[in-house]
């Protein structure tokens, strides 16, 4: 059967060669599409590790400031706690939900491979005011201040990539900056958070390490410092207006800007699925073009065929075989279309060419694979039914 | 002669319904694509105020950092660096130093107003042709000082202080500093991101980007040539003014400039982190696009034009038969052939142009007015021609030396 339908095939090779090549360049671009979807489907699935409702990011700018910055600080914590409106406050450096300041680290534990990590340094408040689930032991508190040994939270995939089944609890960690050797620290992990992922529900999962913020030694000037605000429902502006008011009344030379975490969510999303938009217009544009070529040729062959249907029928083939016949056909073409391009699309998780994992181009493919075969099988069905409906007695007196 | 070959095309068009449609869609969408994309790209990239010079124009955001031992970094330059160092770059050209639009914001009636502010210094204004509806810039010596005075945006101007109203030389609080206005400036669409701000003012004395032996900041530089044969000189003058900066150790840096059109390059894809060689991919992947778009309707154009040749055997040998020349029959395709094209064409510039229109006033509003590049147009239609014509001019050239006989023979109805 495959073999009598290839014959057919190979005998108007010209306009099925074009159409051939038609499908395999939809294809790859509808490859393209489908890994791009496959990792944002598969960021989507997992929650991001902390609630972003109602919290604002202050972002501090010193401005050089040569007064000592730490006095000031706790003041302005202090303060902006007590405002009316305002739940919690916590500082934090660097990997704050959707911030672009990102401090990398380079953490060994004895007998395990080193693994760069994000680094986030922060205060007692930061889990409860994200929201951030916790799996193990528990977040940092007042107990920590007498630790010999500075303490160390670490998210899932830290803890999966360090210590899988064994015990985390209790386990040292060591860390050094990646760009400067001489910043170092040690710490003993107390607790175990959810999957925290600074960039969101797009943004990829990575191993995270939180380290509880000690006051630097006097003199010790940072250029900017980020404050999350946990406000009550229903505050707006006044109230934002009231904390860059706070802060410039308190800090006299620094500069301040006020985000809420759901605008820079917004912005975030936006970024991942533009390059998806664009993939997608030129498919969807692909297809049409693809869907044209398909009932063109077919039509042109039913037209060209009637004798052939005529005689079928005549010998006993059913309307049902006839239009199956077609059907197949086209399949059997676009399988021969789709070959060379899953060839072309294997390529890629086997030279490993750009670091995303070998679901993403599974997944890639399968995408492309169903919807070019679906689609396919929906232009068929219409020009099929034309050719079911042939009279083989009209088909073959015309011949 | 040539008339009655449009009529004969004009009929065939009507009677090969599914033929038409086919052809003259996939012509269409492929030129109002290519066309709204290059207006979008000409929106960011274009000569358009403020940088109504592109030609003459270099950006340099980015300097190359190599420290020995710790590889190569991407960083970018501070106020103190670009105007203890880089302010003589030769006869003519101006130089200005911007940084970063940081948002601020600003309070009216009870209302938040956020605002992007862009700290700039004099040379700014020189650089780029604001188009200023009132007041003036501030010059280089009020930049310098870092008083409190601010160029804002037309939008800025009705938001804060009400349509119609008086804005030059009355207060603005952002960010609970109090700014005189000393010009407003025509709206800067937001793609154009060197330029964009909703307030422009001085750097602040304070900041951390001034203070002396600061090298690394959020600032950028731009250059103005004064003339497009003066561009390679001024690039050659940066490297060497950059190669005489005094670094700690055996650190070296090294800066990045880049045309108008790299710099957007550069943006569109900074955000991925997918490559080191933005540009070199955004060239790969837009002429893979456009290679893809018309690559397909040229073949679906080809494969009917084959199949459609065959289908007119009977045609043509009834005209054989009375005594047309295989050049007249030929003639005739490649006419009708022509016909299809050009309306796929026009068909092809309303789309784009209605699609552009939507675009202004809805989803696009704040990137700017767009029109369809009338020479991307022709381009376009031009490739289009030419894919048209090889596809019917080989069919055309095999039917046309069908013999008489022959084609009356196998024609079918």
């Amino acid at each position: 059967m495959i073999r009598h339908l290839l014959k057919l095939i190979w005998r108007r090779k010209a306009a099925n060669g074009l159409l051939a090549l038609e499908l395999l360049l939809t294809f790859l671009v509808l490859f393209g599409l489908g890994c791009l979807v496959a990792v944002v489907g598969l960021a989507l699935r997992q929650p991001p590790g902390f609630s972003y409702e109602q919290v604002w990011t202050l972002r501090l700018a010193t401005n050089n400031d040569t007064l000592p910055q730490e006095p000031t600080l706790l003041r302005l914590q202090r303060q902006l706690g007590q405002q009316p409106g305002v739940e919690v406050v916590s500082l934090a450096m660097y990997s704050t939900p959707f911030s672009e300041y990102i401090m990398n680290s380079t953490a060994t534990v004895a007998g395990q491979p080193p693994l760069i990590v994000a680094e986030v340094e922060t205060d007692d408040q930061f889990a409860a005011l994200l929201e951030m689930p916790l799996l193990e032991g528990r977040w940092f508190d007042r107990r920590d201040e007498a630790a010999g040994l500075p303490p160390i939270i670490i998210n899932r995939e830290m803890r999966e990539a360090f210590f899988g089944n064994r015990p985390a609890l209790g386990q040292r960690i060591r860390l050094q900056h990646a760009l400067n050797e001489n910043e170092k620290a040690e710490g003993r992990v107390v607790g175990v958070v959810g999957s925290y992922r600074p960039g969101g529900e797009l943004g990829p999962p990575q191993p995270v390490v939180f380290r509880r913020r000690v006051p630097p030694a006097d003199g010790t000037r940072m250029f900017a410092y980020t404050l999350l605000v946990k406000v009550k429902p229903g505050t707006g502006a006044a109230l934002e207006q009231q904390l860059v008011r706070i802060v410039t009344a308190i800090t006299k030379t620094w500069t301040v800007s006020a985000t809420p975490l759901s605008d820079s969510r917004a912005l975030a999303l936006q970024t991942s699925l533009a390059p998806l938009l664009a993939v997608g217009i030129i498919s969807a544009f692909l297809l049409l073009n693809v869907a044209l070529g398909l009932f063109g040729m077919l039509w042109q062959a039913i037209s060209q065929r009637r004798d052939e249907i005529g005689l079928r029928r005549a010998l006993g083939a059913t309307a049902t075989d006839i239009g199956r016949q077609f059907v197949v056909e086209t399949l059997v073409l676009t399988t021969l279309a789709l070959l060379p391009g899953l060839f072309i699309a294997a390529q890629f998780p086997l030279l490993g060419v750009l670091g995303v994992s070998t679901h993403v181009y599974l997944l890639g493919m399968l995408l492309a694979l169903v919807v070019l075969y679906v689609f396919t099988l929906l232009c068929t069905l219409q020009p099929s039914w034309l050719a079911a409906r042939i009279q083989p007695a009209v088909a073959l007196r015309e011949e | 002669m040539f008339l009655s070959y449009l009529k004969i095309a004009w009929k065939v068009l009507l009677r090969r319904k599914f033929f038409t449609l086919t052809s003259l869609v996939g012509i269409s969408f492929t030129l109002m694509i290519l066309l709204v994309g290059v207006a979008l790209y000409d929106r960011a990239a274009g000569a358009y105020a403020p940088e109504q010079y592109p030609d003459r124009l270099l950006f340099g955001s980015y300097m190359q950092l190599k420290m020995p031992g710790n590889g190569e970094m991407k960083v970018r330059p501070s106020y103190w660096l670009i105007n203890q160092h880089l302010r003589k770059l030769g006869p003519g050209v101006q130089v200005g130093i911007s940084a970063e639009v940081q948002a601020v914001a600003a309070y009216v009636g009870g209302r938040k107003l956020a605002l992007a502010l862009k700290p700039t210094d004099g040379g700014f204004w020189q650089v780029l042709q604001f188009r200023f509806l009132a007041g003036r810039p501030y010059s280089e010596r009020q930049a310098r000082s870092g008083e409190a005075v601010a160029v804002i945006s037309a939008r800025t101007a009705r938001q804060y202080f009400g349509a119609g109203q008086p804005a030059v030389g009355q207060v603005l609080e952002a960010n609970e500093k109090r700014y005189r206005v000393v010009g407003v400036v025509a709206d800067v669409p937001t793609m154009r991101f060197h330029a964009y701000a909703d307030l422009w003012t001085p750097y602040e004395p304070s900041a951390l980007e001034r203070q002396p032996e600061v090298p690394f900041g959020e600032s950028e530089l731009l250059l103005l040539a004064p003339s497009t044969a003066a561009v390679p000189d001024m690039r050659a003058a940066l490297r060497r003014a950059v190669a005489a900066i005094p670094m700690d150790g055996d650190s070296r840096i090294a800066f990045l400039p880049s045309t108008l059109g790299e710099s957007v390059a550069d943006r569109l894809l900074a955000r991925y982190n997918w490559t080191s060689k933005p540009v070199q991919l955004f060239r790969v992947l837009s002429g893979g696009a456009v290679a893809l778009l018309l690559l397909l309707p040229a073949l679906n154009l080809i494969s009917m034009n084959v199949s459609r040749m065959r289908e007119r055997a009977s045609e043509i040998g009834i005209r054989k038969a009375f005594g047309a020349t295989a050049g007249t029959l030929a003639g005739q395709f490649v006419v009708e052939t022509l016909v299809l094209t050009l309306l796929g064409g026009l068909l092809g510039l309303v789309l784009a142009a209605a699609l552009l229109r939507g675009l202004s006033n809805g989803y696009l509003a704040a990137y700017g007015h767009f029109q369809p590049s009338l020479v991307v147009f022709g381009w376009a239609l031009a490739a289009t021609l030419v894919f048209g014509l090889l596809s019917g001019a080989y069919p055309a050239w095999r039917m046309a030396r069908l013999s008489a006989v022959e084609a009356l023979k196998h024609a079918r109805a």
